[in-house]
């Protein structure tokens, strides 16, 4: 037996394989996908730290995520068609209530945060929707940077807040193909 | 005899999740833990446990890896996945050797993921125990 989310592994990859759409229809798939981003950042949330989280105002489709926080956790994630980034942004003072704990160390947040990410992957992959549009994508390694020294590029990508007590957690998602990094056949 | 477990992943957030599943839920005997694909084959070796439960997205050597590697020095390793991720590399891995494939987010307070868990466990440790 295996403890799959009912899709099955096979129907997971698929997609994957198709010809990845132009970079302005990834902004068309984005806008489509906005509520799938925000829904599953609260599920991940929800399931993970058991924290239930609000949306105040609507997430929003950007050129570039935002990068100035005190820990902005990013995770790359690719496949043969497209590359994306999952970006997670808190203030210092949020932490502890955030991952349940007092005096986190900046590794214990990198730990949590970076878990975060990867489940957050793992479920968008769950999803019909966002597995139609772009297929699985496989996780790299997380990064935990502080006081705002990121580097985002400019990409497509879907972000917003989510609210629990008096704190908030940004997510971020950007997605772009990999036409433009491949050689021309000659 | 409590099977004797291994668990191989990079985060002490999971692991110390899983330590507790694995002993008081399973009553295994988690004999090490290790947070990458280098000291999953190191571990293997020394301590040849009956039951290595690995994540895939892991620093230095990824768990698909250390999969290969202690398959092919130890045939009959039972090896649970236990990760987030979806792609190619979960069917690679069974299709390496490792025994099954349980998703995350770990959802231990949830009554159907905790039985599937534990018969996913069970099977996977099937064929080693009498």
């Amino acid at each position: 037996m295996n403890i799959f989310s009912g899709v099955g592994p096979e129907s997971l990859v698929q997609g994957s394989a198709r010809t990845p759409l132009p970079n302005d229809r990834i902004r068309e798939s984005l806008v489509k996908l906005c509520p799938v981003f925000c829904s599953t950042a609260i599920d991940t949330i929800q399931v993970m730290l058991r924290q239930k989280c609000e949306v105040h105002l609507p997430w929003e489709i950007v050129e570039q995520l935002q990068g100035q926080f005190d820990r902005i956790l990013t995770l790359g994630c690719s496949s043969n068609n497209y590359s994306a980034i999952v970006c997670i942004g808190i203030q210092r003072d949020s932490v502890d209530a955030f991952i349940g704990t007092e005096n986190a160390s900046v590794e214990q947040a990198a730990d949590v945060l970076g878990e975060l990410a990867n489940n957050y992957c793992g479920l968008l992959s769950d999803n019909d929707e966002f597995r139609r549009a772009f297929g699985t994508l496989t996780q790299a390694v997380p990064a935990l940077y502080l006081d705002g020294n990121s580097f985002l590029p400019f990409i497509w990508g879907a972000q917003g807040y989510l609210y629990f007590g008096e704190h908030w957690v940004y997510f971020g998602y950007s997605v772009r193909n990999n036409t433009g990094f491949r050689t021309p056949q000659g | 005899m409590a099977p004797r477990t291994i668990i191989i992943d990079d985060s002490n957030f999971i692991v110390t999740q899983l330590r507790k599943h694995f002993t008081e839920t399973l009553g295994h005997q988690v004999v090490a833990v290790g947070k990458d694909g280098n000291e999953a084959v190191d571990l293997y070796r020394t301590h040849r446990p009956d039951l290595l439960a690995i994540d895939l997205s892991m620093p230095h050597k990824r768990g698909v890896d250390a999969i290969k590697e202690i398959i092919a020095e130890f045939p009959d390793a039972r090896i649970v996945v236990i990760s987030a991720v979806r792609s190619q590399e979960m069917i690679e891995c069974i299709q390496l050797g490792a025994k099954s494939y349980i998703e995350k987010p770990l959802k231990f307070d949830t009554q159907e993921y905790v039985r599937d868990f534990a018969l996913t466990v069970e099977e996977a440790l099937g064929g080693s125990r009498g």
